[in-house]
């Protein structure tokens, strides 16, 4: 009889334990400042053309990690621009299959705009087969967004085709940033001048301090280091893990985003700077 | 302590309410059983469809009769605990219409209705208590004998007796019913009830797709006693018949855009406005450029038509001159995005430039009287001309699509292979409004009361409702109705309240 009685306890006590765990931990981490729902005013431009670009890259170093673009830094814009009623493509580096960061859909960490993708075989075909950087005229986009995670830091910057395709869209008039590893990929572009497009310019990106934090030093660049070296006036926000800091800025026609909790507000701010209106 | 004597006269008078009660479930479940559709409309039931006529003979029929059954048995035997059998069944009728009462959109009708049952279960729960109060001893077991006596079976016979009567005089009661319904359309005065202020009816709420509860586009506008229609979709002329609305009446129609689902009423609502009341002029139709190739095409297709009529009735009855339409454009001046169409006897008609691209031009109606303002949105997608006319307006009817719900509809049709059907889906998204959208318009704008029109997808059961309405409700905290044919919100001259009917 106490035998049952207290496998009975136990096994409340783990049913109540594990919701708790279910429930509780995502709503922690939001409740720390990761994925914060925005709330901010929405943008859209109907009629417009998006461009979401990813790394190609999906190792952390020689055999190392599965890495890749970090799940939400391209879900969130591409259905913030969708829900802005603009065309919305993805494209990589290199073409292809784009290597997403198995850490971006774990239970506690994905959001809500994860979940959609999920079940959204619109986009799941898009990001099997991305478009090719190469062959794509970026002046025909309103909106170039650059998306981040570890991979990106092995590509994005070090991209010729990249920074002159940019270099083409700034010039034509159009939006141009990113979020966290993504802003790397304005390293290589030029303004009208042939001058470095970053130099002087205010921007964020995932901090020095959120790199160390979380233990991944071994990738080629770091945006922080890499902006600044570069000369760019770099801002961003702190809390007592960078992974829950949050900063957004819009200098002029490009729009950054500090890291990964900034993709829905970066993507309407974009449109707002495309001339887009409110809704 | 009562006497024997007190507790005795006060059985039997409980007795005899108890028997009241039995008898009026008898009369309900007969009337079910004969009459579904009569009893039904006073119990606001809509039957769907003949197999509905059928449920509400069988389980409607059954519900009333069943209680009366048990309710008579037990008043007229001694096994007054039968009357338990009617109270579970009038607890759990109460507790099913207090949850309506907190999870749907219903008027406090109902509430009559609780106060009706929770009396009669007074009633019958008294009848027990006194009974057993009167004797000392408990019912002992009960043996079919007792029930089935001379008495139950005469009861019996009577009831079938009755309800043959029924069934045998349904060609009288037909007539006679004929002329019940007749009055209530002929001698009901809408326009003429309504105190004087701005009232906004829902003819049509829905959009192209089919919706069992709203027609397409179609919304009346009256100010003070002038009568204005707002687009007529198809099905709507009739839902605004059914609303018992003269369209003889109807002063001028005003079109938004001229989608199919907005206009495809227009034929029929010119017809009944001219043979409505003998209308010596065609009916005003008022809508930006455009409008006259669409009323040019309804009345070269309608021509045949009127003449069979003057032909018939004679011009006295259908004086050739009102036959038809007569369009009535407007046109903005360059660089603006409004201007007043109506402006007469106090009420005052703005239309603006909303965007529904590619349907160029498409606009949005303000109406204003008396201090109390209404803007109707027409199709499109949020628009700052919209939320400039909208500005402290007491009721904003808005376009509204969720879309998530089209897209999990777009999937399954897409998976059904009927890929042409999954791409207009698709297509649709970026022309209309998200209900969340509206409701941030309805926050900014500051109006008073957001009502949802033009839904998509259809919502056949209000068990969808709050699904639609989305996040809707965290961003505008004032009352937002999911629109439905037959809705009225009135808003009488000098105060600021908005009543909402219902017509249908």
């Amino acid at each position: 009889m106490k035998k049952k009685k207290l496998i009975i306890t136990i096994l409340i006590i783990v049913v109540v334990a594990g919701l708790g765990t279910w429930f509780g931990m995502p709503a922690l981490l939001g409740a720390m400042g990761f994925h914060p729902e925005y709330e901010g005013q929405r943008y859209m431009l109907p009629e417009g053309k998006a461009l979401i670009i990813c790394t190609s890259h999906d190792r952390l170093g020689e055999g190392g990690k599965k890495t890749g673009v970090f799940g939400s830094e391209f879900t969130a814009p591409y259905y913030e621009f969708t829900d802005g009623r603009m065309a919305v493509d993805v494209a990589s580096i290199q073409g292809g299959q784009i290597p997403i960061d198995p850490m971006s859909f774990k239970w506690f960490l994905k959001s809500e705009y994860d979940e959609r993708y999920l079940s959204d075989p619109e986009l799941q075909e898009k990001v099997e087969h991305s478009l090719l950087i190469d062959g794509i005229d970026f002046t025909r986009y309103n909106i170039i967004y650059l998306a981040g995670g570890w991979g990106a830091a092995y590509d994005l910057g070090f991209s010729e085709v990249l920074g002159r395709k940019i270099t083409e869209a700034y010039a034509a008039g159009r939006v141009v940033g990113g979020v966290c590893h993504g802003p790397l990929g304005l390293l290589l572009v030029r303004d009208k001048n042939g001058q470095p497009l970053v130099k002087g310019r205010r921007l964020t990106a995932v901090t020095n301090k959120q790199v160390e934090e979380l233990g991944i030093t071994m990738t080629p660049q770091h945006p922080e280091r890499e902006l600044r070296a570069a000369g760019a006036k770099f801002e961003s926000e702190t809390a007592f893990r960078d992974m829950f800091a949050n900063h957004t800025v819009v200098d002029g026609r490009i729009v950054t985003g500090q890291n990964q909790n900034a993709g829905s507000e970066v993507a309407n701010k974009m449109m707002m700077a495309a001339g887009g209106t409110r809704r | 302590m009562m006497t024997k004597k007190q507790i005795n006269s006060l059985e039997i008078v409980f007795r005899i309410l108890a028997g009241v009660v039995g008898c009026i479930f008898l009369v309900l479940g007969i009337g079910f059983l004969t009459l579904p559709e009569v009893f039904a409309n006073g119990f606001f039931v809509e039957p769907a469809r003949a197999v509905g006529v059928n449920s509400l003979r069988g389980d409607f029929g059954a519900l009333f009769l069943g209680m009366s059954f048990f309710g008579l048995l037990g008043t007229l035997t001694r096994h007054r605990r039968l009357l338990f059998v009617p109270i579970v069944f009038l607890v759990i009728v109460v507790a099913g219409r207090i949850t309506s009462l907190i999870v749907d959109d219903v008027p406090n009708v109902v509430a009559d209705s609780i106060v009706a049952e929770l009396i009669f279960i007074t009633i019958l729960g008294l009848s027990v208590v006194a009974s057993s109060a009167k004797t000392e001893t408990p019912d002992h077991g009960m043996s079919l004998g007792e029930y089935f006596n001379y008495k139950l079976v005469a009861g019996i016979a009577v009831v079938i007796i009755l309800i043959a009567g029924v069934f045998m005089a349904r060609k009288q009661i037909g007539m006679k019913m004929l002329a019940v319904i007749a009055a209530e359309f002929t001698q009901k005065d809408v326009i003429g009830d309504l105190p004087d202020g701005l009232h906004v009816g829902l003819a049509g709420a829905g959009a192209p797709l089919p919706d069992a509860k709203r027609a397409g586009p179609c919304t009346f506008v009256i100010a003070g006693k002038n009568f204005f229609v707002v687009d007529a979709g198809p099905g709507s002329i009739r839902q605004l018949e059914l609303m018992k609305l003269r369209l003889g009446d109807i002063k001028a129609v005003l079109l938004t855009h001229f989608h199919s689902d907005h206009i495809a009423g227009l034929g029929e609502l010119m017809l009944k406005r001219w043979a409505g009341e003998a209308r010596p002029d065609p009916l005003p139709i008022i809508g930006p450029k455009g409008v006259d190739t669409v009323v040019q095409g309804f009345n070269l297709a309608y021509s045949l038509d009127a003449g069979y009529r003057v032909a018939h009735h004679g011009s006295t009855t259908t004086p050739p001159t009102g036959a038809g339409g007569v369009a009535m454009p407007f046109d903005f001046s360059a660089g603006t995005r409004d201007v007043v169409v109506i402006d007469d006897g106090g009420v005052k008609v703005t239309a603006f430039l909303v965007d529904h691209r590619p349907v160029k031009p498409a606009v949005g109606y303000r109406f204003a009287y008396k201090g109390r303002s209404v803007v109707i949105s027409g199709d499109t997608l949020p628009c700052e001309s919209l939320r400039r006319q909208a500005a402290g307006v007491d009721l904003l009817l808005h376009e509204a699509m969720q879309p998530a719900m089209v897209r999990t509809l777009g999937q399954l049709i897409r998976s059904s292979g009927r890929n042409n059907v999954a791409d207009i889906s698709r297509d649709i998204l970026n022309y209309h409004t998200f209900t969340e959208e509206a409701a941030r318009i309805a926050d900014s704008a500051g109006v008073g009361h957001l009502v949802l029109n033009h839904l998509l997808p259809p919502l056949p059961v209000t068990a969808l409702n709050s699904a639609f309405l989305g996040e809707a409700e965290k961003y505008y905290s004032g009352p937002i109705t999911v629109g439905a044919d037959g809705m009225l919100f009135s808003m009488p001259a000098g105060s600021s309240r908005i009543i909402k009917k219902w017509l249908l």
